[in-house]
């Protein structure tokens, strides 16, 4: 029977490995590999098992989406590049974000960024109002009033990030 | 066999509680991200990965209680956790609540222990 100092230790490590994982399968960009995923293969006919339904493998694999299905869904990045890094880098045009102008599915640009804020709208510190507002639109003007140089504020967006604006 | 004692009976009613909250949160976290208070969005974390992280850290809790590894600290941290969840939720949810917290304060507090000799050391 192992003692109670073995058992904290090996309960601990497992929290910080479940933690990380949960980190790390949690990001945005996760979420809409998946999801992204899950309609090409609905929409193909393929079966799940033979797609990259796992995030090891859609890094870097965003040719997948850009070249394998024939019907893409309405929220398919115009353009994915090749990418060999570990995050993948989606672009998107003004009207992909306009086309989620509602709290309930909130994308904003900022910065040359888009920015998933579906689920900041009711933990935003300065009320959800300030967020609606940008829903569906550039809010780097609003964002880089209120919030320049803030880094807090920059390491809350990071993880909200979902893809580059194409200019 | 150990006795069924009130101490084993809420160190198992807490760990049953937790465990089956903790799994919820890992695979609905949608559901519960409305539960999260305002003061959470400090924390540079999207809500559903914040409310995934509870939930494991509770069933982690838990499984300190099952081995019953610092019971009484565990407990008296778990039952903080759900104080500050009544008192932020408030109405029936937050008076559920402040009870099963209550669960918490009286295993904390209760210096006789199931099995070893576990004394309550931070």
């Amino acid at each position: 029977m192992p003692n109670k100092n073995a058992i904290t230790v090996i309960l601990i490590i497992i929290f910080i490995i479940g933690s990380g994982i949960i980190i790390y399968r949690g990001r945005p960009i996760m979420q809409l590999n998946n999801s992204n995923n899950a309609i090409n293969a609905e929409s193909s006919g393929q079966a799940a098992a033979s797609l990259p339904a796992d995030e090891d493998q859609n890094l870097g694999d965003d040719d997948d989406l850009a070249a394998g299905s024939s019907a893409k869904p309405s929220i398919t990045p115009v353009s994915v590049s090749p990418n060999t890094q570990q995050t993948t880098d989606h672009f998107y045009t003004m009207s992909d974000v306009a086309g989620h102008a509602t709290p309930a599915s909130c994308w904003s640009a900022i910065n040359g960024s888009v920015y998933d804020l579906t689920t900041w709208i009711n933990r935003h510190p300065g009320g959800p109002e300030a967020i609606q507002i940008i829903c569906g639109k550039d809010g780097s003007g609003l964002f880089n009033n209120q919030h320049s140089g803030s880094k807090r504020t920059a390491s809350a967006l990071i993880l909200l990030k979902i893809g580059t604006l194409k200019s | 066999m150990n006795k069924i004692t009130p101490n084993l009976i809420l160190r198992s009613t807490y760990i049953i509680i937790f465990l089956w909250f903790g799994y919820q949160q890992l695979v609905t976290a949608g559901m519960w991200v409305g539960y999260l208070p305002s003061w959470s969005g400090y924390f540079p974390i999207p809500g559903e990965m914040l409310v995934q992280l509870n939930g494991f850290a509770e069933i982690i809790a838990a499984c300190f209680l099952i081995f019953n590894v610092y019971p009484r600290l565990i407990a008296g941290l778990l039952g903080l956790h759900l104080l500050m969840i009544a008192w932020t939720a408030g109405s029936a949810i937050g008076m559920r609540d402040f009870g099963l917290a209550m669960i918490g304060a009286a295993l904390a507090l209760n210096k006789s222990s199931q099995t070893s000799n576990v004394d309550f050391k931070i």
